[in-house]
């Protein structure tokens, strides 16, 4: 399998008109991308790559410029220094334990939660596994912890009546309960 | 009750695959959610990355999740919310999962999970299919035995144990016979072995031993040893929560998993395994006090179901079958006898011939 990186440049366009430039190479993780652009072979059949000299820019009209902005921020980095694959369940009780690497951390706390939420839907979209999963990460540690009281809070999910709330809790008591 | 997609106000989602939620708050407070504290707008995720979140969650957050509406409810229930590996990640751990709870995770891992905690909880006696070892597919428990200080010198010194070695080990056949099992890896011969012990050992099941109150069975063994019937061993589940049996006697102590070395060690979970460290070389965790994002601990130690990261088990302290518990058995077989009897008869009978003693 060669591995040569590719070197050209790709244009990305936001809903609101902003263009963001990186290499094919970085934007080949963002698989909904890198196939409409036609940057991997699906399928090997053994044809010379079809590498067209220039490719053409590509319109995501459904992320916004500081979405995108993001986005690429990350996999521009990505390229750089590979996020390491978040296990499953989490190998760790804090976010640093289970995202050692720096540069992840403060990426994934430097953005506000609404920010956030549209970087998730955008990796989401654009089928970016490893900064869905990071996105996730973050939301599972805000959520982590938390009773159904604060997560309601956090969620602004409308309250269980008491009988809901209370058949509920009753349905879980066997995780609560201690040795007999 | 049927659940109407909505859209959020101003802005367009991606409605790729049908989304059904109940129960979304209709206020517009979406221009407010920008301070710190801010709500996240996960109930316009679509089921998948709710999902994805979901399954980081541990037992008691994904359970507190399922009671804060009735979407989450459903969704919290199901096997993609994070059950399956709940379960896988959780049995890793433990020495003895309940058949029945495997056999369950493909259709209802959340259920699977609640019957094997429920079984590791309720059920403290052993089955025989859990007790016995198979040499030809060598399935089954090999047992760790030494004995407890209370057996006196002349069984200790001898004992690998108190020299801070590797316990020895021994296998139950479904014949009724008790085998050696060595695993010393050091010749070319098949390792483990099964060896003939030096003195013939026989067990079988009871279930009313003379001190001890009645169990079902699978709750009280008794051994032969060389012609001789010695003290019953009781069952039950390991104090270190980690779901194995130990079987107790006055004088001897059996767990189905390797006890923990007489040296001053501790059972520590690192990554997968259980392994031996030196207490002095346990790491101090490092706390921090702030509840500074990168440094703030999810809730996972503190599960009922976790395994406990010391073993009780490494001296007599914590053993709970004495002397004085066991003291007619063990008067007998110190005055020679060769069977000990059980049955409620038994007690009057031994009342009645030693009476006074």
């Amino acid at each position: 399998m060669t591995t040569s990186k590719d070197t050209r440049e790709v244009t990305l366009i936001s809903s609101d008109k902003q263009e963001f430039k990186l290499s094919a190479e970085a934007v080949k993780l963002a698989r909904m991308v890198a196939s409409s652009l036609n940057l991997i072979q699906e399928d090997d059949d053994g044809d010379e790559d079809d590498t067209a000299a220039e490719l053409d820019p590509l319109e995501l009209s459904r992320v916004e410029g500081s979405v995108l902005a993001k986005v690429v921020e990350y996999l521009s980095h990505y390229l750089e220094e590979p996020m390491k694959e978040i296990p499953q369940p989490l190998g760790g009780t804090t976010f640093n334990e289970v995202m050692t690497q720096e540069w992840y951390q403060t990426y994934a706390y430097g953005m506000s939660d609404e920010l956030l939420f549209q970087v998730l839907t955008a990796a989401n979209y654009m089928e970016i596994q490893p900064l869905l999963d990071l996105a996730c990460l973050r939301v599972t540690f805000q959520l982590q912890g938390k009773s159904a009281e604060e997560i309601r809070a956090i969620l602004n999910l409308p309250k269980l009546t008491p009988e809901e709330e209370a058949r509920a809790r009753e349905e879980h008591r066997w995780v609560f309960e201690e040795t007999s | 009750m049927t659940d109407i997609p909505r859209t959020r106000r101003g802005k367009k989602i991606e409605a790729a695959s049908s989304v059904t939620w109940s129960n979304l708050s209709d206020d517009d407070d979406d221009d407010n959610n920008n301070n710190n504290d801010s709500t996240l707008a996960l109930p316009q995720l679509p089921e998948e990355l709710f999902f994805r979140i979901s399954s980081f969650l541990d037992v008691i957050s994904l359970v507190d999740m399922g009671t804060t509406n009735r979407y989450y409810h459903a969704l919290c229930q199901s096997n993609p919310a994070g059950w399956t590996n709940l379960c896988l990640h959780l049995w890793r751990t433990k020495i003895h999962v309940a058949p029945e709870a495997r056999a369950l995770i493909q259709e209802n891992a959340l259920e699977a999970y609640r019957v094997a905690c429920a079984d590791a909880t309720q059920r403290s006696y052993v089955t025989k299919h859990e007790f016995c070892y198979n040499p030809d597919t060598h399935q089954g428990t090999v047992w760790s035995f030494r004995f407890k200080e209370s057996a006196g010198a002349d069984w200790t010194s001898v004992d690998p144990w108190y020299r801070g070695l590797p316990c020895r080990q021994m296998v139950f056949l479904e014949s009724g016979k008790g085998m050696q099992y060595v695993n010393d890896n050091n010749n070319d011969e098949e390792s483990p072995r099964l060896l003939d012990p030096p003195v013939p050992i026989a067990w079988r099941f009871l279930t009313r031993p003379m001190d001890l109150p009645q169990r079902p069975l699978g709750s009280y063994v008794r051994f032969t040893v060389a012609g001789r019937d010695v003290p019953t061993y009781s069952v039950r589940r390991s104090p270190n929560g980690n779901w194995g049996f130990v079987m107790e006697s006055c004088w001897g102590l059996y767990a189905s998993y390797p006890l923990p070395p007489r040296r001053k060690k501790i059972l520590r979970r690192a990554g997968e395994e259980p392994t031996w460290i030196h207490a002095d070389e346990e790491e101090s965790t490092a706390h921090s006090s702030h509840d500074h994002w990168r440094n703030k601990r999810i809730r996972t130690i503190g599960h009922p179901h976790a395994t406990l990261s010391h073993d009780p088990l490494q001296d007599d302290s914590q053993l709970l079958i004495t002397n004085e518990i066991q003291w007619r058995e063990a008067f007998l077989y110190n005055v020679g006898a060769r069977v000990l009897p059980e049955g409620d008869q038994a007690i009057d009978d031994f009342d009645r011939a030693w009476g006074g003693v």
